[in-house]
C-alpha cells in the first residue's frame, strides 16, 4: 500500500527525513508517533504528493502520489481544521466531493452517508464555525473520506476535541478499518496508538527509530513490569518478568498490606526512544 | 472544469456571506461615487435636460410654438441661433436642440392635407432616453397648437380655408370627406363656442383609414449631431467611475484576503492534496475574483445608469473596459496574494501598493484634473488605464482605437500580473 524508501527531504538548511523508510500493508491502522519536528507532516506531505523528496522514492497505492488520477484514492484529514467556516457542514462536505469529481446523484449519496458516519446529519445546515471544536473533527474527517478513498491519512485527528468526541472518533477509525480501508494515523497520544493501531513507527530527527506492533515495541525497549508491595513498614518495588511468583515469594516472607503491578507503557518506550529533552 | 466552478462558486458564496468583505466591495464603492457625485454637482443635468431652441420661421404659429416650448417645465430651454445651438449640442453641453425651420407657420395652416409642420431635432445619438422624451414633448406641443387653430375662430378660419383650398391634394376618394368633415367641424366649434360649453378634444377623426393616417400635429426631424468634445454629462459620470475602481480595489482586497487565508487555515493543502492541480486551484479563485470584480462594475454601473443618468457613450466599449479593468485587477490580486504568508502582512502589501497607485491613478482625484506632472506619472498605474477606458465609453467618447491602448495595457498588466503571483504561489511550501 505505501512504500517509502531511504527517503531525504531538506528544507533550506533543516533536515526534515534523512534515509526515512517504511512500508504500510493493505488495510492496517499504521500509528506515526514522534515529538514536535520529527518529521511526522513531512511524511504526510510527501504521502498525498504535496511534497517531493530530494532522494529515495515514495510508493503510494503502486504509483506516484504526485499523480493526480492517484490522489483521488487517497483521503487527506489534515491537523489543521482545513473547512470553510462560513459556509455550512454539508456544503463543506459537498464541496470537497466536488474537488474530488463527485457528481450528482452519487455526490448527494456519498455526503449523506460521510455525514451519517461522523454523526453530523442533523447539524448539516449549521455553519461549520458555530461547530465544537469535536464536531469540526468530525467534519474534518468526513470530508476526507466523502469520495471513498482507499488510503486515509489522519494527521491528529483528535486535536483538542472532548473525550466523548474522541472516542466517537476513535469508533469511526476502527469502522473505516473494517470496511477495508488502509488508516495512516500521527498522533501525540500513546493511548490512541494502543487502542488502535495494528502497528506503529516512532520517528525521530526525520528518521525511523522503531517499527512494529505496540506489544513487540514494549518487549523490545521497555523496562519488564513493576510489582510494588505494600507492607506497614513501608513500599517495595521490584521489577520482574514473573510478578505472580514474586508476589508468592513476598508474602511469604512476611504479611502484604496490598500491591499492584505498574505494566509498562508504550510513552516508556517512546521516551526510552526518543529522549527526555524538551522540543520546539 | 465543473471543478473549477464549483471552486469559483464556493469563493462567491463565501463572499456573499460576509458582511463586511461585502459591504467595501459594493456598497462603500457605491456611497462614494453618490457622495462625491453630489458634490461634484452631479445631478443638474438628470431632471431637466437642457436643450437649445432656434427659430428660423418668423411667422406668428412658428412664435406661438416657441414660446410653449420655451414655457416647459421638464426642459430647460434657451433660444439660440443655430450655429451657437449647433455648437453647444457638439460639446455635450446641450441635450438637443430643437429648430423651427422656415416653412413651420405655413405648414402649420394645413390641416389634413400636404406636409404636416415640420421641427427639427439635432440631437447626440446616444442620448436615446432624452430623445423620446424631448420628441413626445414636441407631439403634444404640436397637438395642443392644432387644437389652438381650431378653437380660435380667426384662426379656425384662416386654418379652414387653407385646407379648403389645398382640398386637391387629397386622394380623390377621400376629397369629400374631408370637405364635409372641414364644414361640420367649422360648424360644430361655432355652435359650442355659441353655446360656451366646454370644448371638445381635437379629434380630426375620419372614417376613411387612408385619410386617418395622414393626421401628424407636427413631423419631427432628426438629425444626429457628432459630438466632438465630450465631457461628463454630470457630476456622477466622474464619481461612478471612481467609484468603480474602489469596486475593484474591494473586490482585490477580499480575495488577496481569502487567497491568504486558504494557505493559513490549511484549505490550500487539502485542496492540493485532491486531483486538480495548483494551477487550475488558481484559475478557479481567478475565475471567482473576475466574476465578482465583473458583477460589482455592473451593479455600480447599472445603478450609475438608471439612478443617476450616467449614461454610457456606448454600451459595447463598456463591456470591452469592464472586462479589461477586471482581468488586470484580478492579475494584481493573484501578485498581491502572493506577497505576504499572513492576512496582515498580505493585505498590508495590497494597501501599500494599491493605495499610491489609486492616487496617482484617477481613482481619488479626475484625470482631468490632475497637474501635468501627476497625469504623467499616473501612466504608470493601472488604476489610470481602467479609469480612462472606463471614462473613454462613458463620456470621453472614445473611438474602439482610441481604447485600444488603455484595454492593452489591462490586458498586459493582468496576464503579468496573475503569472507572476501564480508562479511564486505555487513555489511557496504549503
Amino acid at each position: 500500500m505505501i512504500r517509502i524508501e531511504n527517503v531525504r527531504k531538506q528544507f533550506g538548511s533543516t533536515i526534515a527525513l534523512q534515509d526515512l523508510s517504511l512500508q504500510v500493508q493493505a488495510g492496517e491502522i499504521f500509528g506515526l508517533l514522534g515529538p514536535n519536528g520529527a518529521g511526522k507532516s513531512t511524511t504526510m506531505s510527501l504521502l498525498t504528493g504535496l511534497a517531493a523528496p530530494d532522494a529515495g522514492s515514495v510508493r503510494v497505492l503502486g504509483g506516484d502520489p504526485r499523480d493526480a488520477a492517484l490522489r483521488a484514492r487517497i483521503g487527506l484529514a489534515p491537523q489543521s481544521l482545513a473547512l470553510y467556516e462560513n459556509l455550512s457542514g454539508r456544503e463543506n462536505i459537498e464541496f470537497f466531493a466536488r474537488m474530488f469529481g463527485l457528481r450528482g446523484t452519487r455526490l448527494a449519496q456519498r455526503v449523506d452517508v460521510a455525514l451519517d458516519f461522523v454523526q453530523l446529519a442533523d447539524r448539516q445546515h449549521d455553519r461549520a464555525g458555530t461547530f465544537s471544536g469535536g464536531m469540526q473533527r468530525r467534519l474534518n474527517l468526513a470530508a476526507a473520506i466523502v469520495h471513498e478513498p482507499e488510503l486515509i491519512l489522519l494527521d491528529e485527528p483528535t486535536a483538542g476535541v472532548d473525550p466523548q468526541s474522541r472516542n466517537a472518533l476513535f469508533d469511526n477509525v476502527l469502522a473505516l478499518k473494517a470496511a477495508g480501508r488502509t488508516i495512516v494515523y500521527t498522533t501525540h497520544y500513546m493511548e490512541e496508538v494502543e487502542r488502535l493501531c495494528d502497528r506503529v513507527a516512532i520517528i525521530d530527527h526525520g528518521r525511523v527509530l522503531a517499527v512494529d506492533t505496540v506489544p513487540a515495541l514494549l518487549r523490545a525497549h521497555a523496562p519488564r513490569p513493576l510489582l510494588v508491595i505494600e507492607r506497614d513498614d513501608g513500599a517495595t518495588r521490584i521489577e520482574t518478568d514473573d510478578p505472580l511468583s514474586e508476589l508468592n515469594r513476598a508474602a511469604a516472607a512476611g504479611a502484604v498490606r496490598s500491591f499492584h503491578v505498574e505494566r509498562p507503557r508504550l510513552e516508556q518506550v517512546f521516551l526510552h526512544l526518543t529522549g527526555r529533552s524538551l522540543r520546539d | 472544469m465543473s471543478a473549477l466552478f464549483a471552486f469559483a462558486a464556493k469563493d462567491i458564496r463565501l463572499l456573499l456571506r460576509n458582511r463586511a468583505a461585502l459591504f467595501f466591495t459594493v456598497a462603500w464603492p457605491l456611497l462614494i461615487a453618490v457622495f462625491f457625485g453630489v458634490i461634484f454637482g452631479g445631478g443638474s443635468g438628470t431632471a431637466k435636460p437642457k436643450v437649445a431652441l432656434v427659430v428660423q420661421d418668423a411667422s406668428a404659429a412658428s412664435e406661438r410654438f416657441a414660446q410653449s416650448v420655451l414655457k416647459l417645465e421638464t426642459l430647460e430651454v434657451d433660444r439660440l441661433d443655430a450655429a451657437a445651438a449647433e455648437q453647444l449640442v457638439r460639446q455635450g453641453k446641450r441635450t438637443a436642440a430643437i429648430v423651427l425651420p422656415e416653412g413651420f407657420g405655413a405648414r402649420s395652416t394645413q390641416a389634413f392635407s400636404g406636409d404636416p409642420p415640420e421641427v427639427g431635432l439635432w440631437l447626440d445619438p446616444s442620448r436615446r432616453a432624452e430623445r423620446a422624451m424631448i420628441e413626445g414633448m414636441l407631439m403634444k406641443l404640436g397637438a395642443e397648437a392644432m387644437f389652438s387653430n381650431i378653437s380660435d375662430p380667426v384662426a379656425r378660419q384662416s386654418w379652414l380655408e387653407a385646407s379648403r383650398a389645398k382640398l386637391d391634394q387629397i386622394e380623390p376618394g377621400s376629397r369629400q370627406a374631408f370637405s364635409d368633415f372641414y364644414d361640420a367641424l367649422d360648424q360644430m366649434m361655432a355652435t359650442s363656442q355659441a353655446n360656451a360649453k366646454p370644448i371638445p378634444e381635437a379629434d380630426g377623426k375620419t372614417d376613411d383609414p387612408a385619410a386617418a393616417n395622414t393626421f401628424v400635429p407636427i413631423q419631427i426631424a432628426e438629425r444626429e449631431v457628432s459630438v466632438v468634445r465630450r465631457g461628463p454629462r454630470n457630476g456622477f459620470a466622474i464619481s461612478f467611475t471612481q467609484g468603480m475602481s474602489w469596486g475593484l480595489f474591494g473586490a482585490l482586497m477580499s480575495f488577496v484576503t481569502s487567497l491568504v487565508l486558504e494557505r493559513m487555515q490549511g484549505t490550500w493543502s487539502r485542496l492540493r492534496a485532491t486531483p486538480l492541480s495548483s494551477a487550475s486551484l488558481l484559475l478557479g479563485k481567478a475565475l471567482a475574483c473576475f466574476i465578482v470584480m465583473l458583477a460589482t462594475l455592473l451593479l455600480i454601473g447599472g445603478a450609475g445608469a438608471l439612478l443617476f443618468g450616467v449614461v454610457p457613450h456606448s454600451l459595447p466599449k463598456l463591456l470591452l473596459a469592464f472586462v479589461a479593468a477586471t482581468f488586470a485587477f484580478t492579475g494584481l490580486m493573484m501578485l498581491l496574494a502572493s506577497l505576504g504568508k499572513t492576512v496582515q502582512g498580505a493585505s498590508g502589501a495590497a494597501w501599500a501598493v494599491m493605495m499610491p497607485l489609486a492616487m496617482v491613478g484617477g481613482a481619488m482625484i479626475p484625470l482631468f484634473a490632475m497637474p501635468p506632472w501627476m497625469a504623467q506619472l499616473s501612466s504608470v498605474s493601472p488604476v489610470k488605464w481602467a479609469v480612462l477606458a472606463i471614462e473613454g465609453a462613458i463620456w470621453r467618447g472614445f473611438s474602439f482605437a482610441e481604447m485600444a491602448t488603455p484595454v492593452a495595457i489591462l490586458l498586459a498588466t493582468g496576464a503579468v500580473c496573475g503569472l507572476a503571483g501564480a508562479w511564486r504561489i505555487t513555489r511557496q511550501p504549503s
